[in-house]
């Protein structure tokens, strides 16, 4: 018997790379909409002048509502927000460690 | 505080009759009344149900359409456009006033967003003399302050050619030209300590003008002035610096209304290049967290400044940042600063 919609099935949300996801709201947020150039995983955002001070914090909102965590004030640095790359790093960071602290304490008596 | 637009309804509002239906007539003092706040500095924007082309060209018809900067004519919730103005606009929902002659929009709108002022269609001359409505000095800033957002939204439609971000605003040929306060900016700069939030290092509490004596008396004022293709922006932000080995920067303030184009990155950096050269090592910023100016912390801290330590009782952060290594400007930029002394 072949299950029909398999496909789909194991197509969930996670099959949508952070780093879409990220670049997406970045594009619709901050570029016009007929834009005729693209936002590359590498881009400076500050240097290329797609984000500013403003445009971060619209971001990071982004970020923690799409991603379900915080982010402190003092993560608000340039290694973690620089490019698209480097925030889906954070971001894969911050989501292990709430991975491995969530599968801690289910393992625990 | 001093709202800074005021977002209006049309049918029965601002004028008689529904634009859908038939010719409409001004409403007694709708005219003297968007003119007297529109002299003030204060914005008009327009949330209203209908259809944009009629209603456009009624506001054309009745020589009003030059007053609003924004307008949003649907059938979307109110709460939904007025959001829309605001992230338009680049300004925070609680300096708006909504005016509508329905009780049901008003309540709604009080529901969904609270810190909106809703103001009753009824009598629009008593508008003016509302309280909300009364900046403390109509500065030149203010005064054009409507060509300025017009403007603005010139050069956002510019923006859909070019084939980068930064080749736009390359194009735009921006200024910032960095000077000393002098007595004859007080007005502005009080008028930019007060209605700044975003970007203001200290939250503004009531009358600025204690504090302004304050910092005059420990620290040197600049001021940055911006200017493009598109005009002139006037004075968009201040500083208060005491330089030194250990430079500190006592306060900082940038309207929000130019934010959006790196120039606070452009002027901090004019601000650190000038304390370095005045023999300083480092620079300190203090950073009182209101709950509104999170992004002034993202701005230090994406220019490399970092926290000294964690949070004091009130809330304030000390941001420390080398001056060896100095970020570079944006290129798009131009930076002209006034000698140093």
């Amino acid at each position: 018997v072949k299950l029909a919609g398999t496909s789909a099935v194991d197509a969930p949300d996670q099959q949508v790379s952070i780093e879409t996801r990220l670049t997406d709201f970045l594009r619709t947020s901050f570029l016009p909409a007929r834009a005729s150039f693209e936002i590359e995983p590498d881009t400076d955002l500050f240097a290329s002048g797609v984000v500013d001070s403003a445009g971060l914090l619209a971001w990071v909102a982004f970020m923690e509502t799409e991603f379900g965590l915080t982010i402190p004030d003092e993560d608000l640095l340039p290694e973690h927000f620089v490019s698209v790359a480097s925030a889906s790093a954070y971001l894969r960071a911050r989501q292990s460690v709430r991975h491995s602290a969530l599968s801690r304490s289910e393992a625990a008596p | 505080v001093t709202h800074k637009c005021v977002v209006w309804d049309l049918d029965h509002t601002l004028w008689d009759g529904v634009c859908l239906e038939g010719p409409v007539r001004l409403r007694t003092a709708a005219r003297e009344t968007l003119r007297a706040l529109d002299a003030r500095g204060i914005l008009h924007a327009i949330a209203s149900k209908g259809e944009e082309e009629p209603a456009a060209r009624a506001l054309v018809k009745l020589g009003i359409d030059e007053y609003f900067v924004a307008r949003r004519i649907n059938w979307l919730p109110k709460p939904t456009n007025i959001r829309g103005v605001a992230r338009e606009l680049g300004i925070a929902t609680d300096t708006l006033a909504f005016v509508d002659d329905d009780p049901f929009e008003l309540a709604q709108m009080s529901y969904m967003l609270p810190e909106v002022t809703t103001i009753s269609a009824r009598s629009l001359a008593e508008i003016p003399s509302r309280a909300e409505l009364q900046p403390r000095d109509i500065t030149a800033e203010a005064r054009s302050r409507r060509a300025s957002y017009r403007a603005e939204s010139a050069r956002r439609r510019a923006a859909a050619s070019f084939p980068s971000r930064e080749a736009f605003l390359a194009s735009c040929g921006m200024q910032l030209r960095v000077r000393p306060v002098l007595p004859e900016d007080e007005p502005r700069v009080l008028e930019l300590m007060a209605r700044t939030h975003q970007l203001n290092s200290a939250g503004v509490q009531g009358d600025p003008e204690p504090l302004l004596g304050r910092l005059q008396r420990f620290s040197t004022g600049l001021l940055c002035e911006l200017s493009d293709r598109f005009g002139q922006y006037g004075i968009v932000g201040v500083a208060f610096v005491a330089q030194g080995r250990n430079a500190t920067l006592h306060y900082f303030a940038m309207s929000c209304r130019i934010l959006g184009r790196g120039v606070e990155r452009a002027f901090v950096s004019v601000l650190m290049e000038r304390l370095m050269r005045l023999g300083g090592a480092e620079l300190r910023v203090r950073h009182r967290d209101t709950g509104r100016n999170r992004s002034l912390r993202a701005l230090f801290q994406m220019l490399g400044f970092r926290a000294s330590g964690p949070p004091t009782g009130d809330g304030s952060a000390m941001l420390i940042c080398g001056l060896r290594d100095l970020p570079d400007p944006p290129t798009w930029v131009k930076c002209d600063a006034a000698p140093t002394r």
